[in-house]
């Protein structure tokens, strides 16, 4: 008599009413506790369980609940469901559609934020004014359109912060395709880490990380939005997929354009008009932008095969974009530009492979190699002086406003990313993150002579970085841990030239560093409705290849440079209350701490003459939290709040003198911040199958300094508080072809700076329409 | 619901109240500039100036203390009467201070100064004391038919303001032109590239040079090399601003113009002394000689019947170097020193002080803690005592009285403490 089989199996996938697989929904058997989340693609397994009866419970927000039971016996070992949820019509489908995200991650014990972009889709709004929104993370502009900006995430800001689009590096797909210029209904959610990363985002992201995530199903589908308003803004958008059900061949397209002049009005005290007969200057004009025009394009295009059994996913694919950028102004608006502009673009063919059980059952391999050829120039010649009504004051000043230059930077990058991951056994799973990116690129510029410097030929940067992850879960997977180890290594070739007796000898130097960064991330259900959630990580930033190579003019090249290094903690709390009460609050808190030393800026070490080195030290502590609340299915509020107290902890400055400033404020660094906004729904309002949406959004941000704000009394440099009102009202017709929607921002026409003597648009409106073609 | 309403509204109106409520407590009790002493205090990139009635007592802070003053990349002081006028190098915008009995300084006019020469980046400098004097030096590439540079163009721009009334007087341009002896050496020549320092005798107006090799393809433009030989000074008829020509010298050799501290006074009698700039650290080849020298300049013209030797008189082990000095009177002058042996000029605590006598030529280094001179920018005479702060890298920072009437290396008197640590006092103004 043969052994008889006593264990079977369920597998499966999860995919909405419309088609769509639907990743990352938990799906748990009653009767064990034993859980399980689905995968990217909407597929789940249990093995190994004993024959008799499963109920099998599907909750995922947004959709109606579902229960399932299944038997298991020996004429049905293994069974195959097809799990189908239907949108929860009783629910905000807006409001829930970042909640699924978040939650997952958050049970990882990451500090995250999922922002859903779903709500946001008709509106005519930017991902920077999104996730300006969210708590912790503050997006500095430094103009209208386009214009630069810093993001910054408990504290840490600039190359702390490092952008992702599914999961690859964006550093290199170049200025003209990054998270300025993406519209946002290219972008399904962005999810949005604080301090500690994790390892499938393969990089030496020092203070936090942002994923912009793009739609993943393949159905056919194309879509159009189209936005015009003030300051001759125009912002366009296409995107469409179409797959052969039979060959399973694949295409993706999507585009953009977005143009506006931000000719918007400037006024007040940072804004010198001077009188060309006199030289007198006055201040409190109120004077238009005059030279601040933006233009972006892009087209990303992929093509292969999805859903065949030798790859999930093979994708080849091609992005292009490219961007002009009037500069109207230096480091402030005093002083105005008339002329000067910069231009980018970049081609980029990139290939994607995904496959599901490759070579073995439970290794999902995901391979992204890409080719990225990026052109920069640099446009400053004139002679001419430029006052802010317009006109030229001077038309032989010193050539170039800024600096003069004609400069092209040619910057040629591989990228490869690497991601494995192994499921151990049903409670723990192994993962591979590994990146590699390798640099080289020329400079060039015919107005400066010294181009035999060793710095105008080729140079190159490599970077590595590695992460192993040991993702685990305990009692009945209400605790999960995640373990990961990181290794961040680069290397450059730095050419350089030295004259003696009038004879040049060019030498290549050798640079690099490596560092091994670790850290947990745990979370424990500790009711159903409460979760709490630890992270702590030694994070490092590897230097920038301009920190290391330097601009061949004012700075110089080093080969000193190490990583900047910052420990990092965060202590979180989600409660959330029962799905089906009329009145339903979610609250999060976060207290984070972060301690950064090493911190790269550039020294002078000789009047007009600049190296990076590794510096100073800051230690940031705060808080930030969120409240959400959902009355009924129509009306949401969210309430954000961040504060941050960053401290200097330089003992002395460069030079060895002791610093002042020590355990003092650092300076330039919001702290304070809130958002709240209101939003309501309404449904068949005019038309049966129609929605009707209204939104109010106030953010504040208070007072902080340019300046150490412990020196000096009088006339310090200061970022005023500000509180800014936005609003708008959209309507979607029946069968959510077509929606239409007007949006206001700064309402009340304030003047409000991000930076010091930068003043942004003030108000605007603008209207957009967006139809769904297929 | 109501609730979460009534707190959210009551929650916005406090920060209402909070943005609002910034109180403002300055006094309008104006005080004149020269009756009180007015330090230029910078600390990471931004610059202040504070108030002290004494130069001998107590101390100075400039923590939650002094007016933060314009500098987009520095601020440049001057002291003239009742006012201080302040030139933020960056944005070329000159800006009339007022110092008033709270220690505020209150912004009276503001002119665009570089606007006058077509600079954002101008020098500027007190000639009397009603005429502030605005430059630049503009260099245009000369190429050829291929579109290699043959020669640069290098054009003074330079205007007048008059003060206090702060009104803008006619551009003068001027083409500065190379020497025999800039043209020889170099890739192409050393080019006059800045004309800084200027001082009025009589009917003639002399500005200071800066040659270097601009065209220089190996080194970034801060490391360029200067002229290796002879001294030059450009001279005008003032004020007509005609008649411009170039005076040289043999003597000894170096930039004319000074750094942020003047190279050029005149005497009582009207004659000018000016100094030299010859440093190894910034490019000159010591090779064939060091000399730190004070030159005479009368009647538009090196005077070749005087040569002070200020390395010779110190007679010390260490290779000296000079940027500037300040002139009391009767002769006698305080130049800071660079000591080469004791490091890097720009990052090291290297330069000490020397007494100079310019009519006897004796020099004697004084007893001060040795610190950072090179980016000093004032120091000023009181009763025949000449103050200056000095602020060592790692040491105490203090106003140092100098008694001009001894000749003694200890004359010496620490005086009115100053916050040291990385606030770095670069001038006193009175």
């Amino acid at each position: 008599m043969s052994q008889r089989q006593e264990t079977g199996g369920i597998s499966g996938a999860v995919s909405s009413s419309d088609g769509e697989a639907l990743p990352m929904v938990p799906i748990r058997i009653l009767e064990t506790g034993v859980g399980v989340v689905a995968d990217d693609q909407g597929h789940f397994v249990f093995s190994d369980l004993p024959f008799g009866e499963y109920r099998l419970s599907v909750t995922f927000l947004g959709f109606e609940d579902r229960q399932i039971t299944v038997t298991l016996d020996d004429q049905h070992p293994h069974v195959s469901l097809n799990l189908t949820l239907t949108h929860d019509s009783e629910m905000l489908e807006e409001v829930t559609i970042s909640h699924d995200a978040e939650k997952e991650q958050q049970t990882q014990g990451f500090a995250v934020e999922a922002v859903g972009t779903k709500q946001f889709q008709a509106q005519s709004i930017e991902i920077n004014q999104v996730l300006d929104q969210t708590a912790g993370v503050k997006v500095r502009q430094s103009g209208g359109l386009g214009s630069r900006v810093n993001y910054s995430m408990n504290g840490l800001s600039g190359q702390s912060i490092r952008f992702f689009m599914d999961g690859v590096p964006m550093d290199y797909f170049g200025s003209s395709y990054s998270i300025n210029t993406i519209p946002i209904s290219l972008v399904d959610r962005v999810e949005v880490y604080k301090g500690v990363v994790p390892v499938e985002l393969g990089n030496d992201a020092l203070g936090g990380a942002i994923n912009l995530v793009t739609k993943s199903s393949f159905n056919e589908f194309v879509e159009a939005s189209y936005s015009y308003g003030s300051f001759n803004t125009h912002r366009a958008a296409i995107q469409g997929s179409w797959r052969a059900k039979q060959s399973g061949l694949t295409m993706k397209l999507s585009a953009f354009y977005n143009y506006s002049d931000n000719n918007y009005y400037v006024w007040g005290e940072d804004v010198p008009v001077t009188d060309v007969n006199t030289a007198n200057v006055t201040r409190g004009e109120k004077v238009r932008r005059f030279h601040d025009g933006y233009e972006s394009k892009s087209v990303k295009a992929d093509f292969g095969f999805t859903q065949k059994k030798w790859a999930d996913k093979l994708l080849l694919g091609v992005l292009y974009s490219e961007m002009d950028k009037d500069i109207q102004h230096g480091p402030t608006m005093e002083v105005v530009f008339g002329e000067a502009r910069y231009h980018q673009r970049v081609v980029m063919p990139n290939m994607t492979y995904q496959k599901f059980d490759f070579l073995a059952k439970g290794l999902d391999v995901n391979w992204f190699a890409s080719y990225s050829y990026l052109v920069r120039d640099r446009i400053d010649t004139t002679t001419n002086m430029y006052n802010w009504d317009g006109s030229i004051l001077d038309a032989n000043s010193d050539r170039g406003e800024q600096l003069w230059t004609l400069n092209t930077l040619d910057q040629k990058v591989w990228l490869n990313r690497l991601n494995l991951v192994y499921q151990l056994n049903p409670h723990h799973k192994l993962g591979y993150n590994y990146v590699f990116s390798d640099l080289t690129r020329t400079d060039s510029d015919p107005v400066v002579t010294q181009k035999t410097d060793g710095y105008w030929a080729p140079q190159t940067f490599r970077r590595h970085s590695m992460g192993w992850v040991l993702q685990s879960q305990f009692l009945e997977q209400r605790l999960h841990t995640s373990l990961f180890v990181k290794w961040f290594g680069y290397h450059a070739a730095i050419k350089t030239a030295t004259t003696e007796n009038s004879i040049t000898s060019y030498q290549t130097e050798q640079a690099s560093a490596s560092d091994w960064g670790y850290g947990v991330a745990g979370s424990y259900q500790l009711r159903p409705s409460v979760m709490l959630s630890l992270s702590v990580e030694q994070a490092y930033r590897l230097p920038a290849a301009n920190e290391v190579l330097g601009d061949g003019l004012n700075v110089v090249s080093t080969t000193a440079l190490r990583s900047e290094s910052s420990l990092n903690a965060n202590l979180g709390f989600r409660v959330t209350t029962a799905t089906e009460r009329k009145n339903r609050f979610t609250f999060s808190g976060n207290v984070f701490y972060r301690d950064v030393t090493n911190l790269i800026q550039q020294y002078s070490y000789d009047p007009g003459a600049f190296v990076n080195i590794n510096f100073d030290q800051v230690r940031m502590q705060g808080v930030d939290g969120k409240i959400k609340f959902a009355h009924s299915h129509w009306l949401t509020v969210n309430q954000t709040v961040s504060y941050l107290s960053p401290i200097v902890k330089s003992d002395t400055d460069e030079l060895g003198n002791n610093n002042v400033t020590k355990n003092s404020r650092l300076a330039n660094t919001p702290f304070f911040q809130t958002n709240t906004e209101l939003r309501t729904q309404f449904k068949n309002l005019i038309q049966e199958g129609a929605a009707t949406f209204f939104y109010w959004s106030v953010s504040y941000v208070g007072e902080f300094h340019r300046h150490s704000e412990i020196i000096g009394r009088y006339n310090k440099d200061v970022i005023p508080a500000q509180l800014v009102n936005s609003c708008g009202i959209g309507y979607t017709f029946p069968k959510e072809k077509l929606s239409l929607s007007v949006d206001v921002s700064n309402l009340f026409d304030e003047q409000v700076f991000d930076n010091y003597a930068i003043q942004k648009p003030g108000r605007a409106a603008y209207i957009k329409a967006t139809y769904r073609l297929l | 619901m109501k609730q979460i309403f009534k707190i959210a509204m009551a929650m916005y109106m406090a920060m209402f109240l909070i943005a609002c409520s910034e109180d403002d407590d300055s006094n309008e009790d104006v005080i004149a500039a020269d009756g009180i002493y007015n330090f230029l205090g910078t600390i990471d990139g931004a610059y202040y100036l504070a108030a002290s009635e004494t130069l001998t007592e107590g101390s100075l802070t400039f923590v939650n203390n002094g007016t933060q003053i314009d500098a987009d990349q520095a601020a440049r002081i001057i002291a003239s009467g009742d006012y201080l006028y302040s030139l933020d190098y960056g944005t070329g915008l000159l800006s009339q201070l007022q110092p008033t009995a709270t220690g505020e300084y209150v912004k009276i006019k503001e002119i665009n100064a570089g606007l006058s020469v077509g600079t954002n980046t101008p020098r500027y400098a007190l000639a009397d004391e009603s005429t502030i004097i605005v430059m630049n030096v503009e260099t245009t590439p000369v190429t050829d038919d291929a579109g290699d540079v043959t020669d640069y163009i290098c054009t003074l721009r330079l205007s007048s303001v008059a003060i206090p009334e702060m009104t803008i007087g006619n551009l003068t341009e001027f083409v500065i032109p190379q020497t025999e002896n800039a043209k020889k050496g170099a890739t192409i020549g050393y080019h006059p590239m800045r004309a800084s320092s200027p001082v009025i005798s009589g009917d003639k107006i002399y500005f200071g040079l800066m040659h270097t090799d601009i065209f220089d393809p190996t080194v970034p433009p801060p490391f360029r090399a200067p002229k290796q030989s002879g001294l030059e000074t450009l001279v005008f008829d003032y004020p007509s601003m005609t008649n411009g020509t170039i005076t040289e010298s043999s003597a000894a050799t170096g930039h004319t113009g000074g750094y942020r501290a003047p190279a050029m006074h005149v005497d009582e009698n009207g004659d000018v002394y000016q100094n030299n700039w010859f440093m190894s650290a910034t490019g000159f080849d010591l090779s064939n000689g060091d000399k730190t020298v004070i030159m005479r300049l009368r009647d538009g013209a090196y005077d070749s019947s005087y040569e002070f030797d200020v390395s010779a008189a110190l007679g010390l082990e260490s290779n000296v170097a000079a940027v500037g000095w300040f002139y009391v009177g009767n002769g006698i002058g305080y130049m800071p020193i660079q000591l080469e042996d004791e490091g890097n000029y720009y990052t090291d605590n290297s330069w000490s002080v020397a007494r100079i006598d310019i009519y006897n030529q004796t020099a004697v280094k004084l007893d001060v803690p040795l610190s950072q001179l090179f980016t000093y920018e004032n120091g000023i005479t009181v009763d025949d005592n000449f103050y200056m702060a000095i602020s060592p890298t790692g040491g105490d920072a203090a106003v140092y009285e100098f008694d001009a009437s001894s000749a003694a290396a200890d004359a010496v008197t620490e005086g009115l403490g100053l916050d040291g640590n990385n606030i770095h006092v670069e001038g006193i103004y009175h």
